[in-house]
């Protein structure tokens, strides 16, 4: 069963019993803020039922702008990427931070009473929300584990076999994944347009994407004429994504860029099966955007000693900014590169340490998937003559040879879009 | 030499119904002849699969869009797309591969010429859009 958490003020309390009624109506689970959670010592606790929610309704009036226990709540919600509900039940000031950290330009009005049409409203947002695609991140601290490989080859493998429709966003300042589907002269052409993540990131000035149209920027990566049943799109990156890594970015430009984030990932969540997050292998602004906008994150693991220690971090780093204890259901770590008969045998058996490893892990040991990708020539990313005018001909599922490897990454990719339901 | 068990039975299943006399007949006639000779007469003839002439047309094709990475209908698409442009023609044509494209730009009154030189074109356009390589500062 779905669950709901409605933050409110005291004063809100009689439209919040009346949205509570309307989405037990609709089959949710409603959990009110109130005296219980808010307190000092549960903190915790109220991170967690809302981390384990799958909307949060905000009632915004006067008395929740001054309330710093709401302000705590949004946070959570917001750190712990649910999708967030605004209802209106009264005069909010125009400087409040509610309209500068929420989306209040689609906010449901409640301030003439909790009327029928205004609770259909809200029910309505409430199974948008919960019917979208999966947002998946790619996440490793270690670098060179295969993350962007992978992300572009297993959700290619969803896309082919499985007919799933999938969008990448290209969140790391190398664009590696931007650079393993497009030419250079096809990113220069974009990123002359500022159609990549780095306008979406900017609010305002010439390199800015307007906010109504952040999901039109997306290229399609399947252009065959029998491609067109399902999207296959990416928003591209591009280097200048390096300002957020650097301290040069003021708080508010930091504020807005998540904002605008977030709703980008509504905008492509409506629309496709899964939302799929490259990531850039540290802890950055960046790699924050992604955590707080993931439901499922995916840590390869190359079978080597210090892809677990970035797995360890990882943990670490997640849990920090998410505020709350992980269940390992949120994560899938996928073994990339066994029976690499290249490498030389005198590590011993590298993968069955490995596994085993994981596998005596108290916390990722829940999370390692059955599914390994296995060394692949069709994998290698190595710099060729030939050019894909279609960019999805360039993964290993349209490239002749390597059947076990396409086997491996469709059976993994559908194995981590179960997971991630 | 005794026969193992093995051996009794492949003898078993490879001469099943056959009569004593017919037995004696088939030893015999191995004993007489060599293993090839034995061979030839026993297998079915087997008949040359006729090979198609291959369309030199198609051949050239395949070799100029070669550097395109993909099936061979998306190719086929392309070179139709790109002909149909570049000759202002509404062509309709939704190939199967290369050589089912060749034949229907014939059908739509193509010169051999004019298909070939449309393949080259469309390698040098799609080089101008696609095929530059990744530089260093």
């Amino acid at each position: 069963m779905a669950n709901a958490y409605l933050a409110f003020e005291q004063v809100d309390e009689e439209q919040a019993r009346a949205i509570a009624a309307e989405l037990e109506r609709n089959g949710w689970t409603v959990t009110p803020s109130g005296g219980e959670l808010r307190q000092a010592e549960k903190l915790p606790a109220l991170v967690q039922t809302i981390g384990e929610s799958h909307i949060v309704v905000v009632l915004a009036s006067r008395a929740s702008h001054e309330s710093p226990w709401l302000q705590r709540e949004v946070a959570a919600a917001l750190n712990n990427g649910r999708h967030i509900i605004v209802a209106h039940t009264g005069d909010l000031p125009a400087e409040s931070w509610i309209h500068a950290t929420l989306d209040t330009s689609q906010a449901v009005d409640l301030s003439q009473g909790a009327h029928t049409e205004a609770l259909a409203k809200i029910a309505d947002a409430a199974r948008t929300a919960k019917s979208g695609g999966r947002v998946i991140a790619m996440l490793n601290i270690k670098g060179g584990v295969g993350k962007t490989v992978l992300a572009a080859n297993l959700f290619a493998a969803a896309h082919l076999a499985n007919k799933r429709s999938i969008a990448f966003i290209d969140l790391d300042p190398q664009h590696n994944l931007t650079q393993y589907f497009l030419s250079p002269g096809e990113r220069h052409r974009i990123r002359d347009r500022n159609h990549t993540i780095y306008g979406v990131l900017n609010p305002r000035g010439e390199h800015s994407v307007p906010a109504i149209d952040l999901g039109g920027i997306a290229i399609p990566l399947n252009r065959a004429r029998k491609g067109k049943d399902a999207n296959f799109e990416l928003v591209a990156g591009d280097e200048r994504l390096f300002e957020f890594t650097l301290d040069t970015r003021s708080d508010r430009d930091k504020a807005e860029a998540f904002t605008r984030f977030r709703a980008l990932v509504t905008a492509l969540r409506a629309r496709n099966d899964a939302v799929v997050i490259d990531s850039n292998p540290c802890a950055t602004f960046l790699t924050r955007l992604a955590i707080t906008t993931a439901d499922h994150i995916i840590a390869p693991v190359r079978p080597e000693k210090y892809s677990l220690t970035g797995l360890n971090m990882l943990e670490h780093v997640v849990r920090e900014v998410r505020g709350r204890a992980l269940r390992s259901s949120e994560f899938s770590v996928l073994l990339n590169g066994v029976n690499d008969r290249t490498r030389s045998g005198e590590t011993g058996d590298a993968d069955a340490l490995t596994r085993s490893e994981i596998n005596a892990a108290p916390f990722f040991s829940g999370a390692l998937l059955s599914e390994e990708i296995p060394y692949s020539a069709v994998l290698k990313s190595a710099p060729t003559d030939r050019f894909a005018a279609n960019p999805i001909n360039i993964t290993a599922m349209m490239r002749v040879g390597g059947r076990p490897a396409k086997e491996a990454l469709t059976n993994a990719a559908a194995a981590i879009l179960r997971r991630a339901q | 030499m005794k026969l193992d068990a093995a051996q009794a039975k492949l003898l078993r299943t490879a001469f099943k119904g056959r009569s004593r006399a017919e037995l004696k007949q088939l030893f015999a006639l191995v004993r007489a002849h060599e293993d090839r000779a034995l061979l030839t007469a026993a297998l079915p003839n087997k008949k040359p699969t006729p090979k198609r002439k291959a369309d030199p047309l198609v051949r050239e094709l395949e070799q100029t869009l070669k550097p395109i990475m993909g099936p061979s209908i998306e190719k086929a698409d392309m070179l139709i797309e790109h002909l149909a442009k570049k000759h202002r023609r509404k062509l309709g044509i939704e190939p199967k591969g290369l050589a089912d494209a060749a034949k229907r730009l014939r059908a739509s009154k193509f010169t051999d010429e004019q298909i070939r030189a449309g393949a080259q074109s469309l390698m040098a356009h799609l080089a101008k859009l696609y095929g530059d390589r990744e530089t260093v500062v």
